[in-house]
């Protein structure tokens, strides 16, 4: 027998050590928001989901170097932005340098008549013209102009910077500024794009590496400090935190948890046995969950792990019972109906979540119910192989002295029976203040992350955005076209002062037919020149030095036209894709509105404009509505979940007084639990609704055990010492996760550490036992 | 008539290079009237302009334009500061991304500071004429920066710097004319 139970032991462990590793191994781990978002969602929707996840400048990485003097800082900058560019590993990398524009942009200067501002006709006059030469004339005496001197000859007009500026608006980023700094000169910004998918979280992991190493090796770097903020560095920062914080968390309470435990049971193999029907439960899950999904999420890995973590309970219920009347297979002989029951009743509670629509939540309803159903089955079939024979001592008699006292019991129950009652009153009334709004708050990113990217956004002009309006179609051009048809309309909004400015496609790219409109206001070379020479007369401009400038209006007017090819040759297609993009099988434009001080125009434009396939959308709005969407269907799933489980329950125990007995202990941790969170300030969030599911679980648990038929003498004091220790367990658990930096986990945490307590009391102060003695 | 000056400044011992930037350092700040003249092959006429240049050991350089158009140019160590108006707020950038401005500026400074090493690491130099009356014509030794700037020559009198000639590779030629102490 001892030498059985040993080779089991190690079989075990070494099953569960393989079983990890392939789980780690194969399983596609998602880390961002995709948890909470629907399955099957409209165009809007789908659309929303993706600029809520990516944001509107996806793949972009922002870079913040501070902790030194504005020298410094330009100096770093400057460096820094060399390395990175000399690495050839990002599409682009600005910093705010300038200096001449590079061979990049030649193709679009050749085509320059044809961008915005729109050219007209009155732009090749000899007064147009003259003033023109003037200005560029005044520029050679400086020494920015001496930069760009050699323009001169193509475009003595100064038709380049006049489009940089109609591009810049009052983005920071464009302004020529120099070396960017931030407001309060206390941080360089820098703005990188790679070149690998924003989707490929190992390439991005190491390039963001590439570039720590790259600031790193810069000389007084050292004394420097880098950030990084982007939707990249969100989902990298995620799965290390997550990795991060599972390790550390583990660890602590895992050491926590052998201490309590051992100084209760004083057995060795006792603790090595203790994790093992929880950790095939981990495994069973996600395996299932990678099988039946192709992909497991985050927060279905870290959220289930915890959510089945009343597996753990059940080698302390066993070994509790075990003690000096036999093995551990005598004492599931004993326990194993209320083992089951309390399982069944569980597993009944997670079984609608698997039809929900969210992926995420069904993937959490299929986690919890196939590893709680492993770790019990092995708790029954394989605990007695692996766990040696045991001799615990006998509970120490002081567990006998935990007894409600007879003559107050009445009054404590009625007080808590009232003190639930308020708190449902209290959430009754507050229903709609008490829930988590804000969907980031329910990803996995910390909140300092969040807010450090909200401040470089901020510095760089690049502003969160809240409201869009996307315009579709079916070809580029149909969608470029379709925009510039609103132009007028924008014009009006912005007139009126109920938006400051729009960015969108077209401000840049023009659609085929602006292109040909603007090639009819184009003079033909003769003609072109004739104007040019009575516009110089007088000027000191050598003759003949203007004839580029001749060239390139006539290749502007008969050459090919503008394509988004030519933005993404000259380094800024980063500009136009997040505007300008393909959804399914159409083209998607994006109209970007800044400073809105009035939504309502927004949304009626939208609605007018409804035939052209134009939408408004309302991120923060949309997102609240997705959440709430997501909120009431796991309510009408959870709703659901505990009618099956109480079906499941009557079925077990067979006697409505029985029931009642368990359930009334249960529902009232639950009620108060809730309460708890809620007077303490915390948004309600799907996870705190889940968690309460968990507390419930846990509850039913000591209160079966505690409403056990046979619980009498010896056999209650074991019941007591074991819920006991369980409850201490979970509390010390999730007390350590209370402390996370992640809100989710954090969330469940405090949720379950407070309910583990109400229901440990709450059972005890309504078994059975308490009541019939009086 | 060079080679004699050459001989007699070597038969006395006395008129090299190091006299001249010897002569020439300044240890305490310094600011002169300028006026440049710019021959730009793009224009029939030359460009005036008219300012004042500073300068203050060890490293800061000042280039104030006040006619036709104000704007002022601040190099501090390694770093180039331009405002194109009072109001606005400057452009800031780092002299090593602009190589040829880097090297004009770093032969002034070296000038200026006495600073022979400095000088003859980027340039060839070529010290002609007399102590009262020389000319120093600086090559750049890279051939990258060549094609930029063909020659610069700084010609003077004693410690007294009178004419800072640029020339660029393309032909276009700036001349710094000193007029004195404000």
């Amino acid at each position: 027998m001892k030498r059985g139970s040993t080779l089991g032991l190690v079989l075990s462990l070494a099953l569960l050590g393989l079983g990890a590793a392939a789980l780690v191994a194969s399983a596609d781990l998602r880390t961002d928001l995709s948890f909470v978002f629907p399955s099957k969602p409209s165009p809007d929707t789908a659309l929303l989901v993706d600029k809520l996840q990516r944001g509107p400048a996806a793949g972009l990485v922002l870079l913040g170097v501070s902790g030194g003097d504005p020298g410094e800082l330009i100096r770093t900058s400057s460096r820094f932005a060399e390395a990175l560019r000399a690495s050839g590993r990002f599409r682009f990398v600005a910093n705010g340098r300038i200096g001449p524009p590079g061979p990049e942009l030649a193709a679009l200067l050749d085509k320059r008549y044809l961008l915005n501002p729109a050219a007209t006709p009155a732009d090749f006059t000899v007064a147009a013209l003259r003033a023109g030469l003037e200005r560029t004339l005044q520029s050679l005496g400086t020494s920015s102009g001496m930069a760009t001197k050699h323009l001169v000859p193509a475009d003595p007009t100064g038709r380049l910077s006049e489009i940089m500026a109609y591009w810049a608006g009052d983005s920071k980023t464009d302004r020529p500024g120099g070396v960017w700094l931030s407001g309060d000169q206390t941080t360089a910004l820098l703005m990188i794009q790679s070149s690998a998918s924003a989707f490929d979280l190992e390439a991005q992991k190491s390039l963001l590496d590439f570039v720590r190493d790259t600031f790193d090796g810069l000389a007084g770097a050292d004394r420097l400090h880098l950030t990084l903020a982007g939707p990249s560095v969100f989902a990298v920062a995620s799965s290390r935190i997550i990795v991060d914080e599972m390790r550390i968390l583990t660890l602590t309470s895992a050491g926590l948890v052998v201490v309590l435990l051992f100084a209760a049971f004083r057995s060795l193999p006792f603790l090595l046995v203790l994790m093992l029907p929880l950790g095939f439960g981990i495994c069973a899950g996600a395996a299932a969950v990678q099988i039946l999904f192709g992909e497991i999420h985050g927060v279905t890995l870290a959220f289930g792990g915890t959510l089945i973590g009343v597996a753990v309970d059940y080698p302390i219920h066993v070994f509790s019972h075990a003690a000096d009347r036999g093995d551990a297979r005598a004492a599931l002989e004993r326990i194993w109906r209320t083992l089951r029951l309390g399982m069944l009743t569980t597993v009944a509670a997670f079984l609608p979540l698997t039809l929900s629509s969210f992926p995420g939540l069904s993937q959490l309803g299929l986690f919890a119910i196939v590893g709680l159903a492993t770790a019990a089955l092995f708790t029954r079939w394989l605990l007695p192989v692996v766990l040696p024979p045991v001799a615990a001592r006998p509970p120490s008699a002081n567990w006998g002295r935990l007894r409600p006292d007879p003559g107050r019991i009445r009054a404590v129950r009625l007080a808590l029976l009232i003190a639930a009652l308020a708190g449902a009153t209290y959430i009754g009334t507050h229903r709609d203040s008490i829930w988590e709004t804000d969907l980031r708050n329910l990803g996995i990113t910390t909140a300092e992350a969040r807010a450090l990217d909200r401040r470089l956004r901020s510095e760089l002009g690049a502003a969160d955005v809240r409201y869009l309006l996307a315009v579709r179609g079916a070809s580029m051009e149909d969608v470029l076209r379709r925009t510039e048809d609103l132009t007028v309309d924008l014009a009006v909004l912005t007139a009126a002062g109920q938006v400051a400015g729009f960015d969108m496609a077209s401000r840049y790219l023009p659609s085929l037919r602006s292109q040909q409109e603007r090639r009819l206001a184009l003079p033909e070379r003769d003609r072109l020149r004739a104007s040019l020479e009575e516009a110089a007369a007088g000027l000191p401009f050598r003759p003949g030095l203007f004839e580029p400038f001749l060239e390139g209006v006539e290749r502007s007017r008969s050459g090919p036209p503008l394509t988004l090819e030519d933005f993404e040759t000259a380094g800024l297609g980063w500009r136009l894709e997040p505007l300008l993009f393909r959804q399914g099988g159409s083209w998607v434009g994006l109209i970007v509105p800044k400073g809105v001080t009035d939504a309502g125009a927004l949304a009626r434009l939208a609605e007018a404009r409804k035939a052209d396939a134009v939408s408004f959308l309302d991120l923060k709005a949309g997102s609240e509505s997705l959440v709430a969407d997501y909120r009431e269907e796991s309510l009408v799933w959870l709703a659901l979940g505990m009618a099956v489980a109480l079906a499941v329950l009557f079925l077990g125990l067979r006697a409505p007084g029985r029931v009642l007995r368990v359930m009334i202990p249960v529902g009232l941790s639950v009620l108060l639990t809730a309460t708890v969170l809620s007077l303490s300030g915390t948004a309600l969030s799907l996870f705190h609704l889940l968690s309460l599911l968990l507390v419930g679980g846990v509850g039913l648990d000591y209160a079966l055990f505690f409403n056990r038929h046979a619980a009498e003498g010896e056999d209650r004091l074991r019941t007591i010492k074991a819920n006991v220790f369980c409850a201490a367990t979970s509390v010390t658990v999730f007390t350590i996760l209370a402390f996370s930096r992640i809100p989710v986990l954090q969330g469940i945490g405090s949720t379950v550490a407070v309910g583990t307590v109400f229901s440990l009391l709450l059972a005890f102060i309504f078994a059975e036992r308490g009541g019939s003695e009086e | 008539m060079l080679l004699s000056a050459a001989s007699a400044g070597a038969e006395e011992g006395a008129w090299t290079l190091s006299h001249l930037t010897a002569g020439l350092a300044l240890e305490s700040p310094e600011t002169v009237r300028f006026s440049e003249e710019r021959r730009l092959q793009y224009l029939t006429e030359p460009l005036f302009l008219e300012g004042t240049l500073s300068y203050a050991p060890p490293g800061r350089l000042e280039k104030l334009v006040l006619r036709p158009k104000w704007e002022r140019m601040i190099v501090d160590g390694d770093l180039l500061t331009i405002e194109h108006s009072p109001k606005k707020p400057p452009i800031r950038v780092l002299l090593s991304d602009h190589p040829t401005l880097a090297a004009l500026i770093t032969a002034l400074r070296a000038v200026l500071a006495g600073d022979q090493g400095a000088l003859e690491h980027i340039y060839a130099t070529a010290l002609e004429g007399t102590e009262d009356s020389w000319l120093l014509r600086l090559t750049p030794r890279s051939r990258k920066l060549r094609e930029a700037v063909s020659e610069v020559h700084i010609a003077g009198s004693a410690s007294r710097i009178g004419t800072i000639e640029i020339r660029e590779a393309g032909g276009d030629r700036s001349i710094f004319t000193i007029r004195g102490k404000t």
